[in-house]
């Protein structure tokens, strides 16, 4: 295929919020819906690290943390064709299926009380891994450092582990409408930097 | 329902609201194509968040892989699963059945139980197997569909069929710590219950493997307990023809000396782990390494490429591949630009008469070449 030689390659770009990468995974999922399991296996090879970083968030105990994981594209596998793109990206999905499969194992188990101390106890920043990726540390510089320290617990603490705002409020020692407006300023916060950064 | 839209949407998003609210925003989405859009918008923004707050954390290869055989010893098909044959539903789950009735039959007669080896679990009716997942190990059996293969700790699973001169037959019945893996080659599947040729390798920890002298012979990696180490073990079929590997992980402590892992199935797929000869890079550069995998249903070949190599503006790191059959690398693209000095993934076609990629390398080459062989130094090859 020679004249191929100095063409360049479609190409998908590895931070997971890009353009081409998102419709690759769209794609991906699509497969996977018509029962194509090799789809699965690419879905797990791009963004099991990212998953696995979500579940290890969650969860202290390592085992938990795989099982979480392997539960998260079991999951992603079975509600393929569920999927809606109109309600979020695959990654974004991803992202929800193990969040809420790794808050249900914090909450049947006992260490909930254990996370929400050590979370509680914790600045903010200290929670970040140092081994961060480009693209998660670009973010961390660029978006996070805009939340306030309250903006970013309260979504932490709401999206980690689990809390209610009732439980966020009592955590923060703040009443329920500031935890509301933490969330939303934070959130409004967080879509405006994302779209002035697209 | 509140005044503001977005606190719907992050209670619907992080499972607060009432189970009235929850339908009232679920009545609001199916109507409201605003809300649906902002809940997107709200779902992506967390997302972007969560994975910021929580850098990517890629677990080692053994890890990987061994969570990867996990999801697929527990995932279902879907509805919409093709059938490998024209038979009814009922006929794989109940020739496997059979099959591992007479593997425990044999097992529990001829075999002793290794010490302090639990029991198999009892047995039950395997679940029926994933679609095609992985590729053949061996050439042979790259012109004819094989299916999957995966001997997974823990489950009863496992079928795999070759068409072509002969039908080969696996099944596996794996409980923690002890694995029977068995293969029926020659006879035809309909009649595999009843096949001569049957062999039964039975895997215990830390007692080695015995294998059942049956018309078949294996060459088998022995193994030993290491603890809760992660593993495979490799077990190769010696005298009849037929797929060449098959391959059991066992996360339950038992590891070999010489493991092999190869996915089975229809596409190939293909590490890029070593540099050979290194690339010219900064000394403080990480290593580049890539992956690669083959769909031959599409024959469209995905390669995730990462710490590439800058480039200089006069050079360009191109694609390589060497089908299956041939013996001279084809060009078959340029890595974009944008990703030199990074990471990033791209796609590649291969010509419609070749059968899989079987060599991948991506070299530095002068940008005013012709690009007929590589020249340059190579970036990533495969094994």
């Amino acid at each position: 295929m020679p004249d191929a030689a100095g063409s360049a390659l479609n190409r998908t770009a590895v931070p997971p919020f890009d353009d081409a990468a998102l419709q690759f995974d769209r794609d991906l999922a699509g497969r996977m819906a018509r029962g194509e399991a090799r789809a699965l296996q690419t879905l797990y090879e791009r963004h099991v690290g990212r998953v696995r970083a979500i579940a290890a968030r969650v969860l202290a105990d390592p085992e938990e943390v795989r099982e979480a994981v392997q539960d998260a594209f079991v999951k992603a596998w079975q509600q393929a064709g569920a999927y809606r793109p109109d309600r979020g990206e695959v990654i974004s999905w991803l992202a929800f299926i193990v969040r809420n499969g790794a808050i249900d194992r914090l909450r049947r188990g006992a260490r909930r009380r254990d996370a929400l101390a050590l979370l509680a106890n914790e600045a903010p920043e200290s929670r970040s891994t140092p081994q961060a990726t480009a693209d998660g540390r670009e973010f961390l510089d660029h978006h996070l450092a805009e939340l306030s320290p309250a903006q970013r617990q309260a979504l932490e603490l709401a999206f980690f582990s689990g809390c209610s705002q009732v439980e966020i409020a009592a955590r923060m020692q703040t009443p329920v409408g500031n935890v509301k407006n933490h969330l939303r300023r934070g959130l409004l916060k967080l879509r405006q930097l994302t779209h002035h950064h697209d | 329902m509140t005044e503001d839209p977005s606190d719907d949407a992050l209670a619907h998003l992080l499972g607060e609201p009432e189970a009235e609210t929850r339908d009232r925003f679920e009545e609001r989405l199916a109507h409201d194509p605003s809300a649906a859009a902002l809940l997107k918008d709200c779902t992506d923004t967390l997302a972007q968040f969560a994975f910021a707050a929580a850098p990517e954390q890629m677990p080692a290869a053994g890890e990987r892989r061994a969570m990867w055989a996990a999801i697929l010893s527990t995932a279902l098909p879907p509805p919409a699963r093709p059938r490998p044959s024209g038979r009814g539903h009922w006929f794989w789950p109940l020739a496997a059945a059979a099959l591992l009735a007479l593997n425990l039959a044999q097992w529990a007669w001829r075999t002793p139980m290794p010490s302090g080896v639990a029991a198999p679990k009892e047995e039950t009716a395997p679940k029926p197997a994933m679609p095609p997942i992985a590729s053949a190990a061996s050439p042979e059996a790259d012109s004819s569909p094989v299916f999957a293969t995966e001997l997974i700790g823990g489950e009863t699973r496992a079928l795999g069929r070759r068409s072509g001169s002969g039908h080969l037959s696996r099944a596996a019945l794996v409980s923690p710590g002890v694995a029977i893996a068995s293969i029926a080659g020659e006879p035809a599947l309909a009649d595999f219950t009843a096949a001569p040729a049957l062999s039964v390798a039975t895997l215990g920890s830390g007692g080695g493997i015995a294998t059942d002298p049956g018309t078949n012979s294996f060459t088998t990696t022995t193994f030993s307990s290491t603890g809760g180490a992660t593993s495979s073990i490799t077990i190769t079929s010696g005298v009849r023809g037929g797929l060449s590997r098959v391959t059991a992980t066992f996360p339950y402590g038992l590891s070999a000396p010489a493991t092999t892992f190869f996915p089975a199935g229809t596409y190939s797929r293909v590490s890029l782990p070593v540099p050979i000869p290194p690339a010219p890079r900064p000394a403080a550069a990480r290593p580049a390494f890539g992956r690669s995998f083959f769909t031959a249903a599409e024959h469209q070949g995905y390669l995730d490429l990462y710490n590439l190599p800058e480039v200089p503006a006069d050079q360009l790191l191109q694609l390589w591949v060497e089908p299956a059959g041939s013996e001279t690398y084809q060009p078959v693209g340029e890595i974009p630009a944008e990703f030199y000095g990074g990471s990033g993934s791209v796609d590649f076609k291969l010509p419609a008469d070749s059968l899989r990629p079987a060599k991948i390398l991506i070299t530095i080459e002068p940008r005013t070449s012709d690009l007929a062989a590589p020249t340059g130094p190579v970036v990533l090859h495969s094994p």
